[in-house]
Formats: structure tokens, sequence, C-alpha cells
């Protein structure tokens, strides 16, 4: 028989290829948009629309479901004649109004000054941006009642605003002639199909720094900042309760020239304890910190408090017990590269545990500690199986997905994974050019990698000068 | 009169390091077995044996390494100057301090060659300054390896040629100006140039402070030491004057071992 390394080698290939196949086809799918199609039914009616994927059922019933002018999905019975795209067709997206496709005719100020054509276009794409930045200056992120709570000054300044702002309107004529209106400050998002890669590529830069820097903005909810911050913010906590723990333990079982039976158990274990899959953990500190510490604290600080229904703190907690025996493994075996040679001579000048930690073992194993820190962050970062179990957020707060989640230490958590397993989004997110999911598992993956890559390198970067 | 094979010590001699019925255990194997041994004050003390005879192990009870190795059980003492170094309440760095030890594979710390001569005064919080180098340059001075090392002072230690590292380590060990100096085969790795080299930066240091010398090379252990010990299975077979443990060895196995039948 044949050594079958080769065909080893080939699946391989094939296992690395899948995920680079989906990053390029999700990226194809954000870079060209599915833009508004003229359909023509057999009835002779003519609307705009975005055919979304189906669902298997309507694939099975051979039905096409598609978002229709007014932002809602209608499911057509048989395919229609034609569904030409039409590039000439915007897709508006706005606060005050169901959704808009059509073409745009123009844009009318007030005052009587119209554009037309170009300038138009030009207005539509930089006009809405700079209408909405001025009025979050005003009133900055929205409180979960609009209109609560606003001081006089600030009234009058919005009222200001809104007297200038209602001036400027784009016209939008449909297929069938009806032309309709929309303020340009309401427009959230205006969309064109792209003329090409290089026009994709020009709307979409601006659509993802939306989608994954901006701040919600105070009348739409914005993009996955918040979720990546709450991420960022969570697998830092969880370095701080267990990694950092770790860390020190590792330290504190340097000091040794012989590592002892004790020291060698730790090791073994912490190798153990780290191959113990998250949802495990998840169970566990579900059962220990939501159910039992949590439910008793709000026993005993009752009422107001919520430490019982899960939350970031435990969620940090429970990442943190994950990760710390990854970080106190590579910690170890990190300290072990110092070479012994070098602690016997220290100690047989004398110098103290803390002298031999401070003078030999740090300065050369530094770089391998920190290395371990993040090997740790990177495995709590990867894990959000046992998040489920503990408080993370399946809601984002957008209008129609859910409340806003109360972010805070004892609130709940927003999280990359969590929310592309169990997607707050409507199905339309992705026909209209904001495919979250795939966004987030990527920001997930990107981060995990990244986390990853500076755990394997750092330590790396620098030889010590000799190992003799 | 005594016969001077029997009576080792010169009557000028003063006890400076003593071990009594000094026994080291280490997972129920005998390291050590009873050493009775008086290392005279100022002298060079050479211990010979075969791999696994206790060398090493008798150095590490004086410098009190053995301390911090697992599993190990003493009895009997050893003595500095009269100070019990093992037993209750012994103050562990201060007795550190008095002993200065080299090791055999020509390891240095990282760093400079300055900071690997200057660590131990380092330790004992020395600044940095004209004192910490003058401190440095009449220890490297005392060795008289201040020719060679002096360009070398600020560049990494671990660059150096092994011999060089070993004379680093040796000015190391004694700019603290302990009283004993335990050196655990300091030649092992180097080539006879190198060797010759250090052990004139040995008999320099002699004298003043005494030398406990463990060595496989029997010419350095001919040469050098003013007395010889034989060490055996952790036993103590032979000691005595250097002449006369080499030219008429009182015991079978000192004989064989000397004249290369075994070991």
């Amino acid at each position: 028989m044949r050594f079958p390394a080769r065909s080893a080698l080939a699946l391989l290939v094939v296992f690395l290829a899948l995920p680079v196949l989906a990053l390029l086809g999700n990226t194809a799918r954000l870079l060209f948009p599915p833009s508004p199609r003229l359909v023509h039914l057999r009835d002779g009616t003519r609307f705009l629309a975005v055919p979304l994927p189906p669902d298997p059922l309507e694939k099975a019933l051979g039905r096409l479901p598609v978002l229709v002018d007014d932002g809602s999905i209608r499911v057509l019975d048989r395919m229609p004649v034609s569904m030409e795209a039409d590039t000439q067709a915007w897709l508006v997206r706005r606060d005050d109004g169901p959704m808009l496709m059509g073409r745009l005719s123009g844009v009318v100020a007030e005052d009587g000054d119209t554009l037309a054509g170009e300038p138009a276009r030009r207005a539509l794409e930089e006009m809405p941006k700079r209408l909405r930045r001025d009025r979050n200056r005003i009133l900055p992120r929205s409180p979960t009642a609009p209109g609560a709570a606003r001081s006089p000054e600030t009234a009058r300044r919005m009222a200001l605003f809104e007297a200038d702002d209602r001036r400027v309107v784009a016209l939008f004529s449909e297929p069938d002639g009806t032309v309709r209106t929309a303020r340009l400050s309401s427009i959230r998002e205006a969309d064109r199909a792209p003329a090409g890669l290089l026009d994709g590529i020009r709307q979409t830069l601006p659509r993802l720094g939306l989608l994954l820097l901006e701040a919600p903005d105070a009348w739409d909810g914005g993009g996955l900042e918040p979720v990546l911050a709450s991420t960022l913010a969570l697998v830092l906590l969880s370095g701080l309760v267990g990694g950092l723990p770790a860390l020190l333990a590792a330290m504190q079982l340097a000091d040794r020239t012989d590592p002892g039976l004790r020291t060698r158990w730790i090791r073994i274990s912490s190798e153990w304890f780290s191959a113990v899959p998250g949802v495990v953990w998840g169970v566990v500190g579900s059962g220990v910190l939501v159910e039992g510490l949590g439910v008793h604290l709000d026993r005993i600080f009752a009422p107001g408090a919520r430490w019982g229904e899960g939350g970031m703190l435990w969620g940090a907690i429970t990442l943190g017990a994950l990760s710390a025996p990854v970080t106190l493994a590579r910690a170890m075996s990190a300290i072990d590269r110092v070479p012994r040679s070098w602690r016997e001579i220290a100690r047989s000048c004398g110098a103290t545990r803390w002298q031999v930690l401070r003078q030999v073992i740090l300065p050369t194993a530094a770089r391998g500690l920190v290395g371990a820190w993040f090997s740790g962050l990177a495995r709590a970062a990867g894990e959000t199986a046992p998040l489920f179990l503990v408080g993370a957020a399946r809601t984002l707060g957008r209008s129609g997905v859910g409340p806003a989640p109360d972010i805070s230490l004892s609130g709940g958590f927003l999280h990359l994974g969590v929310l592309a397993c169990d997607p707050p989004w409507p199905r339309t997110e992705g026909a209209l050019g904001r495919p979250l999911a795939f966004l987030s598992l990527s920001l997930l993956a990107l981060l995990c990698v990244g986390l990853e890559y500076v755990a394997v390198r750092l330590p790396q970067r620098r030889e010590p000068e000799t190992t003799r | 009169m005594i016969h001077p094979a029997l009576h080792p010590n010169d009557p000028g001699d003063v006890a400076h390091v003593v071990f009594r019925g000094w026994t080291v255990r280490s997972d129920a194997r005998d390291l050590l077995r009873w050493i009775d041994l008086e290392i005279p004050r100022g002298r060079i003390v050479a211990l010979v044996g075969p791999a696994g005879s206790g060398k090493s192990v008798l150095l590490s009870s004086v410098n009190r390494l053995l301390a911090g190795r697992p599993g190990v059980e003493t009895g009997g003492g050893v003595f500095l100057d009269g100070d019990p170094l093992w037993g209750r309440g012994v103050d562990d760095l201060s007795l550190k301090r008095r002993t200065g030890t080299v090791f055999r594979d020509a390891a240095v710390l990282p760093g400079s060659v300055h900071r690997n001569i200057a660590f131990p005064l380092l330790l004992d919080g020395w600044k940095p300054g004209t004192r910490l180098d003058d401190a440095v340059e009449a220890v490297l001075r005392s060795i008289s390896a201040w020719d060679r090392l002096r360009d070398h002072l600020h560049r990494p230690a671990g660059g150096l040629r092994a011999g060089m590292r070993q004379l680093v380590n040796l000015a190391r060990a004694a700019v603290g100006r302990p009283e004993v100096l335990l050196l655990d085969e300091p030649c092992g790795d180097l080539d006879p140039r190198e060797t010759e080299i250090v052990e004139r930066a040995l008999l320099d240091l002699s004298g003043t402070r005494t030398v406990m010398l463990a060595t496989h090379n029997l010419a350095q252990a001919s040469r050098l030491p003013h007395r010889v010990a034989f060490l055996l299975d952790g036993k103590l077979e032979e000691y005595g004057p250097t002449d006369r443990v080499f030219q008429r060895p009182m015991r079978g196995s000192t004989e064989d071992y000397l004249s290369g039948r075994f070991g």
C-alpha cells in the first residue's frame, strides 16, 4: 500500500480552503449586495424588489421571497416573467417611514433650489451623514424613550435643526410613475447597485466602517461597535480574573531549581484542565456562579440587584477559569526555558526568591509570560458555548429586535459569537448589504487569530544571548 | 611520633570548613555517608572521585543549594568557621554570602560581563557607580584577568569563550569577599590553555580564601591543591596532603583510581 501522506495533504488543503472560500464568497456578497430589481409579473404589474434567499420550505414549493418597497417581505407564488437589475435604482432606509426603492429624480430644497443628475447623487450620498452627525451632536445617544428628559435648550436647538433640515428632500420615482419623498436627514442608508468592482469597493468601505466602528447612532442602533467593545471587555476582564492569577501562580512555582512533585502535578493537571471543553465550564459557571452565588447575592442585596440572571462578571469569571490552565501551562514552560544554571548561579550568590525571580527569570521569560497571557486570551475569545449559559444577551436593542440590553458588570453582555449563532437581526439584513452575522464571525475569527499570533510570536522575537 | 600519613593536617593549619558525620540521603539513596572532613583555612583542597561519588553534593552542602532540592534528608553537621550551616534556625542568606560558587558548565547570567561580576553586590543593594566599578576592577585584578576582560566589561558575557566565561564566574564568585570558594569542576569544559589561565587565577585567590575544588582532572588535582580528598560512592576514602596521596595512597581503591584503573 502506498504511504497515504500525499492524499492527507490534499485533504488538509481542502480543509484550509473551506474558510477561505467562505470568506471570499461573503466578501463578494458584501461588495455586490443584492440590488433592487425590476420585477415583471405575469399579470403585468411591475415593481422594484430585492430577492431574498428562500428558506427550505419556500425552496421546495418553488416560491421566491422578495423584499418590496415598503420593507415587507412578499412571497411570490410563481417565478416572475423577468427580473432585471435596475442599476439606477436606489434602496433607501429611513427613520420616519418605510423603505424606499426608486430612481433618484432630484434633490429639492424648499427655497426652490433643485439638484438633478450627478450633484443630486452626491447630495444623497453625503448630506444624510452630515445632517445626522449634527443632530447626534445636539442630542447624543438615544434615550430609550425619545423626547423624554430634554432640556429646554436642547429642545430649542433641536427645533431649529428640524426647521432647517425639513426643507431638503430627495425625490424618488417608482416604475409605476409615483414619486415619493424622503427627508435627507432621516435617511439611514442609501445604496445603489454598484457599477463594477471599483464602485462596489467605493460603496462598501464606508458602509463597513459604519457597521464595524461607528458608535450607535441615536436614531438607528448603528453597527457592531457595541458588540465588539463588549466582547473585548469580556475577554480582557477574563484575562484579569483568570490569566493574571495564573501568571502569578507560575511565578510562585518558578523559584525552585528542581521541579518538585507539587510543581509537576500542577503542571500536568493544568494541561488536563486546558483540554476540558468550554461547554463544561459554561455549565459549571452557570451552576456555581449564576444559580448559586448570584441568586444568593440577589437574596442578600435585593431589591434591584440582578446577579442571579447571569452577566458580564460571571461570563468573565467562567472564561477566566477556562483560560487560566492554558495560561498556567504556557507560563510554566516559558519559565522552564530560562536555563536552570542561571537560577543556580543566582541562588549561590545568595539571591532571595524574589531576587531570582526579578533579576534572572523575569527579564528572560517576560515575553514568554506575556505570550502565555495572550494565549489564555485567545482561548477565552475562542469560546462561545459557555457564554450562552452565563448571561449573554441575545438582543441588540435595535428597533424590532428586542430591547437594548443593560451592559454592566452585573448586567448582560454582547458577544460576537453568540449574536452570530443566534442572530437578532431580521432576515433582510444580508439583502440590505448588512451581513452582520458574517461580519461578527469574521471579527471573532480575526480576534482569536490575532491573539494567538501574538501569543506564539511574542516569545520568539528575541532569543537570549546564550542558552548556556 | 605520628606518621604524617595518619595526620593529614599540618600543625599550623586551622580548620575552616568542618564536616562531622555528614550524611545526605535523597529518595532513600545515600548520596553522602558519614563524612568527617576538615578543610584548612586558606588552602586549596581537591575533591576527586568518579562521577556520582558525591563531590558536588559535598559542595552544595556548603553553599546550601542542597536545601532547595526536594526530597533531601541530611544528618550530622557542617560548620563554617564554627557556625553550623545546617539545622534549625540557620540564616540561609547570610551563610550563602560567605561562600562563592563556580559551576562546571561555564554558564553566565544574561547581561554584560560587568553585571555578571557585580551581581552579588547588586543583590546586596549596591548602586551602579564608581564604587561598584572599582570593586569589579579590584576583583578582576586579583585574579589577573583585568587586562583580558577590561574591553569586554560592557558586552554580553554570553558572547565570550568558555575560558573567559569561567574567569567571569570566578570573579563573580570572589567579588563579595567570601571566605570559601566552591568550584565544581570549573575547568571541565575548557581546553588546556584556558584551563591554565583559570588555574592561575585560582592560585591568585588561594591564600586569602579557602578553596574546595571538585575535579575529574587528576593532573589538575596533583598540580594545584595542598590537599586531596578521594570520594567513592558517597564515602570519604582518603584525605591527605597531595604528594602523599598521589605517591603513597593508603587504600587500594585510591591507588586504582589515581593510577587510572577505573573511574
